[in-house]
C-alpha cells in the first residue's frame, strides 16, 4: 500500500516537475539579464555624466553619492552567478540553514547593490526556497518574510531612509529612444517575473492538490479492502463456527463407526467364541475353559481398544506396531477364538502407508471378517493385499452364505465413508459367499518408499 | 617553489613599500572671489614642498589648469565617476552638495584623535561653514568675509570723518543724508550715499537671520526685521528714485559700497590699485550696526575636504592641515592670494612679520586691524544647498517692498509665507 502511494505522487512530481523546473529557469534568465541591464545601464550612465558636462547639476539633484561605476556590474551580476550558483548545488557540504542564510544575504546584497531599482529577486529566491519552508508552519513564515521584504525592499519607501538612486534617473542620460526601451524592458520584466512566480505558485500548488487527491483516492481504496477484509473476517468467523460444528459432527460419526469398529468386532469375537464354548462345553470342559479364556482375552483387547478409542484415535495395534502385525494380531485373534479360517495373501513387500491409509486398511479389514463371521457365518475366509499401478485393492473374501440383496447397514456405510475420504472405491460381491473388494489410490513414495 | 612565492611576494612587497604613497589634490588656479590672482600654484607648490619634506615617501599629485569656474564641474565629474582626488579644494558654493551627497568625509573622529589640533585657532565664522550640524566636513583655508568700502575723498569733501569700527545705521543714514545731492544742479541727484547695500547687510547688522541652517524655513517677521525694512525704506528714500550704478561708484560719486576682502586687498595695493578706484582715497570699515543688532559681516570661505572614498585618511588629513592649520602656509595666503587666512594667529601674532616679509603691503595701505576685527567678528556666509534661490527670492520680494514703499510687516509676513511654501514643495 505504502509503495503504491510512493508511486503513485511520484508520477504526478515527473509531471508537473518538468513545467516547475522549466519556469524557474526561465525566472533564472530573466532576472539575470534585468540585473545585468540594470547594473549596467547605471554604471554606463555614470561613466557618461562623470565625463559630461551634467556632473555639477547631476550632483545638485543627489541626496548621496553614485556608486563608483564598476562596482555596481561587479557585484550585481557577480553575485547573481554566485547566487545561481548556490541555488543549484543540491548537496552541500554546509548546512542547509546555513545555505538559506547565505543565499537570502546575497539576494539582499544584489537589490542594494541595483538600489532596490528592482527587487524581483525576492520572488525568485522565494520560488526556489520553497522547498526548504516544507509544513504549514514555514510556509506561512515563508509569506511573512516575502510580503515584509516586498515592503521593505521598495525603492518608493527606502528612497527617503537609504542613500539610494531612481534608475530613472540614470535612464534620463541616455537618448530617448534607447531610455524608454530599457524602461519597457525593466518594466515588462518586472511584471514577467512577477507572473511566473504565480505560474510557479499555481503549479505547485495543483501539484499539491493532485497528490492530495491521490492520496485520497488510495485512502479510500485502503478503506474499502479494509472493509471487505472485515467481510471476510466475519464470513471467517462464520465459516469457523459452521466448521467447528461439521468438525463435532464429525468426530461424533467417527465416534460412531469407532465403537461400532471396535465394540462391535470384540463383541462378535466374544458371541461366537462364547457360541463355540457352549457347543464345546458337554463334550469337554476342559476346551471349554480354554475356549473362555481365549473369548477373555478378545473381551480385554476390545476393551484396551475401547479405552484408547475413547482416548483417541488408532487402534491399539496399529499403535503399538506397523500394519502387518495389526493385520496378523487380528487374523490370530480371530482364528483363536473361532473356528474360522483365515488365509492371508500379501503381494505388497512393505506394508507401510500413510497413517489415515493405515487406519482405513486396517478397519476395512476388520470389519469385513467381523461381517464375514456374523452375518456370513463364514468358516473360511480369503484377506488379499495387492496393488497395481498405484491403485491398492484389498480382497477379502468368505464362503459364507453371502446375502442376496446387499443391505449396507452400519459397518459398510462406514468402510465406504472411510475409503471416500481417500478417493478410494468399495465393491461388494455376494454370490458365492461374500467378497469385499476395496481400492485405495495409495499416496506411494510420498512419506514412505 | 614555496620559497620562490615567497620570494616573488617579498620582491613585489618591497617594490610597492619602496614607491612612494601619493596623495592626489584636486586645486583650481585663479582666485574664486572674483578678483585677479596670479600665484596660485606659487601657494600649493609651497604646501606640496613642505607636506613633502614633513612626510618622506609620500608624494602629492594634483592637476594643473583646472580654472576656478571650471572646478566645479571638474571635481564633480571626478566624483561622480568615482575618481575623486583624496583632498580637494571645496568652493563655498559647492559645499553643501558635496555634503549632502556624502562626497565628504566627516571629520569629526580625525579631529578628536588629533591631540594639537584646536579648532579656536580658526576663525569661528570660517570653521563654522564647513560644519553641517554638529558635523564638521571641511577646513577653512582662506576667508573672505563682506567689509563697507568709503570714499574717503568724498567724505572729505563734505568735512565728514571716516566712521570708527562701531558706528550705527543712524550715523551711516546721517551721513547719507548730507552726502546725497544734486551737485551740478541740473534737478537730478547725482551724489549718493551707498550702492548696492541691501536686506543682506540690513538684516545681520540687526540681528536677524532669515534663514535657518539648513534653509528649510524663512523667518523674516519681528521686530529687527521690520526695524531693517524700514531702515532701508528711508535709506531708499533719499535717492529720490535715482538708480545708483556702478558707474557712479566708479567715478567716484557714491560714499560707501559693501566689497569683499578680496576686493579689498588686490584693488588697494599697487599695482592693482590703479585699475580700479584710482581717481579716488578709499578705506573699508566694518558694516553699520542696527538698534538690535552689532557689526558684523557675513564670510566666505574655501575649504578643504577629504574625499570620503579615500583610502588614506590619516595622510589626507595631514595635508588639509598643512594647507589649512599650518602657520607657514596660512600665512602664505597673505603672500599669494586674495582672501585672508583662517587661522585667526595669524594676523594676531605674525602681522609685523607678515609686512617685514611683504605678505602685507608695507605702505600701510591695507588696515590690518580692521580686517581682524571684522574676521573674528564674522558669520558663516549661508551655504546651505538652495541658498542662491531662496537668497533671490527674498531679493526680489525685498525690493518690491522697498521701492513701493509697502507696509513692512505686513508685507514681511505675506512674504515669508510665500517663501516657506515654496520651501514646503
Amino acid at each position: 500500500m505504502n509503495s503504491e502511494l510512493e508511486a503513485g505522487s511520484r508520477g504526478i512530481k515527473m509531471n508537473t516537475n518538468y513545467m516547475r523546473n522549466l519556469v524557474l529557469n526561465v525566472m533564472l534568465l530573466l532576472n539575470f539579464a534585468i540585473v545585468s541591464v540594470l547594473s549596467l545601464t547605471s554604471a554606463i550612465a555614470i561613466v557618461k555624466i562623470s565625463k559630461s558636462m551634467n556632473a555639477r547639476e547631476f550632483l545638485e539633484g543627489m541626496n548621496q553619492l553614485p556608486p563608483v561605476p564598476w562596482t555596481v556590474p561587479v557585484i550585481a551580476i557577480g553575485g547573481f552567478v554566485l547566487l545561481t550558483i548556490f541555488l543549484n548545488i543540491k548537496n552541500s557540504i554546509l548546512p542547509e540553514h546555513f545555505m538559506v542564510i547565505l543565499e537570502i544575504a546575497l539576494g539582499v546584497t544584489i537589490i542594494y547593490t541595483l538600489d532596490m531599482n528592482y527587487s524581483g529577486i525576492i520572488f525568485l529566491l522565494a520560488a526556489y526556497l520553497m522547498d526548504y519552508f516544507r509544513g504549514e508552519k514555514r510556509k506561512i513564515g515563508l509569506f511573512i518574510i516575502i510580503g515584509i521584504s516586498i515592503l521593505v525592499f521598495d525603492f518608493n519607501i527606502c528612497e527617503h531612509i537609504l542613500p539610494i538612486i531612481s534608475f530613472d534617473v540614470y535612464v534620463q542620460y541616455f537618448n530617448s529612444m534607447i531610455s524608454s526601451s530599457l524602461l519597457a524592458f525593466i518594466n515588462l520584466g518586472t511584471t514577467c517575473n512577477m507572473l511566473l512566480f504565480v505560474v510557479y505558485t499555481i503549479l505547485l500548488l495543483s501539484e499539491k492538490i493532485d497528490e492530495n487527491k491521490k492520496i485520497n483516492e488510495l485512502n479510500e481504496k485502503l478503506n474499502s479492502a479494509n472493509e471487505n477484509l472485515m467481510h471476510a473476517n466475519q464470513e471467517l468467523e462464520k465459516f469457523a463456527i459452521e466448521s467447528q460444528r461439521i468438525a463435532k459432527t464429525k468426530e461424533r460419526n467417527r465416534l460412531a463407526r469407532e465403537i461400532h469398529d471396535t465394540l462391535g468386532h470384540t463383541l462378535t469375537g466374544i458371541i461366537a467364541g462364547l457360541d463355540a464354548a457352549i457347543a464345546i462345553l458337554p463334550i469337554s470342559i476342559e476346551q471349554t475353559q480354554n475356549q473362555l479364556e481365549m473369548v477373555r482375552d478378545v473381551a480385554r483387547h476390545g476393551m484396551t481398544d475401547v479405552r484408547r478409542s475413547v482416548n483417541e484415535l488408532r487402534p491399539d495395534v496399529l499403535e503399538r506396531g506397523d500394519l502387518l502385525s495389526a493385520i496378523n494380531q487380528i487374523i490370530s485373534d480371530v482364528t483363536s477364538t473361532t473356528n474360522v479360517e483365515i488365509e492371508f495373501i500379501n503381494h505388497i513387500e512393505q506394508l507401510i502407508f500413510n497413517e489415515d491409509e493405515e487406519d482405513v486398511i486396517y478397519r476395512i479389514i476388520q470389519e469385513s471378517i467381523t461381517n464375514s463371521i456374523r452375518h456370513g457365518k463364514a468358516t473360511k475366509i480369503m484377506v488379499e493385499i495387492g496393488k497395481e499401478y498405484s491403485i491398492m485393492t484389498i480382497t477379502i473374501k468368505d464362503n459364507g452364505c453371502g446375502s442376496g440383496n446387499v443391505k449396507y447397514g452400519f459397518g459398510l456405510t462406514h468402510m465406504q465413508e472411510r475409503l471416500e475420504m481417500l478417493h478410494g472405491e468399495l465393491e461388494i460381491e455376494s454370490e458365492g459367499g461374500f467378497t469385499v473388494i476395496a481400492t485405495i489410490p495409495i499416496r506411494w513414495g510420498e512419506d514412505n518408499d | 617553489m614555496v620559497l620562490l612565492i615567497i620570494a616573488i611576494a617579498a620582491i613585489v612587497f618591497y617594490q610597492k613599500a619602496k614607491q612612494p604613497e601619493v596623495i592626489r589634490v584636486g586645486v583650481f588656479a585663479g582666485s574664486p572671489w572674483g578678483v585677479p590672482d596670479a600665484y596660485t600654484y606659487e601657494f600649493i607648490d609651497d604646501v606640496v614642498a613642505k607636506f613633502e619634506a614633513e612626510n618622506s615617501g609620500v608624494k602629492i599629485e594634483y592637476v594643473s589648469g583646472i580654472m576656478s569656474d571650471e572646478y566645479s564641474e571638474w571635481l564633480s565629474g571626478k566624483i561622480v565617476g568615482g575618481d575623486a582626488p583624496d583632498v580637494f579644494m571645496v568652493l563655498p558654493q559647492d559645499f553643501s552638495t558635496l555634503q549632502k551627497t556624502g562626497s565628504l568625509l566627516a571629520l569629526d573622529s580625525l579631529i578628536n584623535q588629533d591631540s594639537e589640533f584646536d579648532v579656536n585657532n580658526f576663525y569661528s565664522g570660517a570653521y563654522d561653514f564647513g560644519s553641517v550640524g554638529s558635523s564638521q566636513y571641511a577646513l577653512p583655508l582662506e576667508c573672505v568675509p563682506e567689509m563697507m568700502f568709503v570714499n574717503k575723498t568724498l567724505l572729505a569733501k563734505e568735512a565728514i570723518l571716516t566712521p570708527d569700527t562701531d558706528w550705527t545705521w543712524d550715523e551711516f543714514y546721517d551721513i547719507c543724508k548730507k552726502i546725497t545731492k544734486d551737485t551740478d544742479g541740473n534737478g537730478v541727484i547725482d551724489q549718493f550715499g551707498v550702492y548696492n547695500y541691501n536686506w543682506r547687510q540690513a538684516f545681520l547688522t540687526n540681528s536677524v537671520m532669515p534663514f535657518n541652517e539648513d534653509g528649510s524655513k524663512c523667518s523674516i517677521q519681528g521686530e529687527n526685521a521690520i526695524e531693517a525694512i524700514e531702515f532701508l525704506q528711508e535709506m531708499h528714500s533719499l535717492t529720490e528714485g535715482t538708480v545708483v550704478t556702478a558707474n557712479d561708484f566708479d567715478r567716484g560719486k557714491v560714499a560707501f559700497m559693501p566689497l569683499t576682502l578680496a576686493e579689498y586687498r588686490t584693488y588697494k595695493p599697487y599695482p592693482w590699485s590703479i585699475k580700479r578706484f584710482s581717481s579716488f582715497d578709499w578705506e573699508c570699515v566694518t558694516l553699520p550696526k542696527g538698534p538690535h543688532g552689532d557689526n558684523i559681516s557675513r564670510m566666505n570661505t574655501l575649504l578643504m575636504g577629504i574625499n570620503s572614498r579615500t583610502k588614506k585618511k590619516q595622510l589626507s588629513w595631514k595635508l588639509i592641515k598643512t594647507f589649512c592649520y599650518d602657520k607657514e602656509i596660512q600665512s602664505d595666503i597673505y603672500k599669494y592670494r586674495a582672501g585672508g587666512a583662517a587661522l585667526n594667529s595669524i594676523l594676531n601674532e605674525q602681522q609685523v612679520l607678515l609686512i617685514e616679509n611683504q605678505e602685507l603691503p608695507k605702505d600701510g595701505s591695507i588696515n590690518v586691524r580692521i580686517i581682524n576685527s571684522i574676521m573674528e567678528n564674522a558669520i558663516e556666509e549661508y551655504n546651505f544647498k538652495d541658498a542662491t534661490t531662496a537668497m533671490n527670492m527674498l531679493n526680489q520680494g525685498i525690493d518690491e517692498i522697498i521701492q513701493n514703499d509697502k507696509n513692512p510687516e505686513i508685507s514681511l509676513k505675506q512674504l515669508q509665507r510665500e517663501i516657506n511654501y515654496s520651501f514646503s514643495k
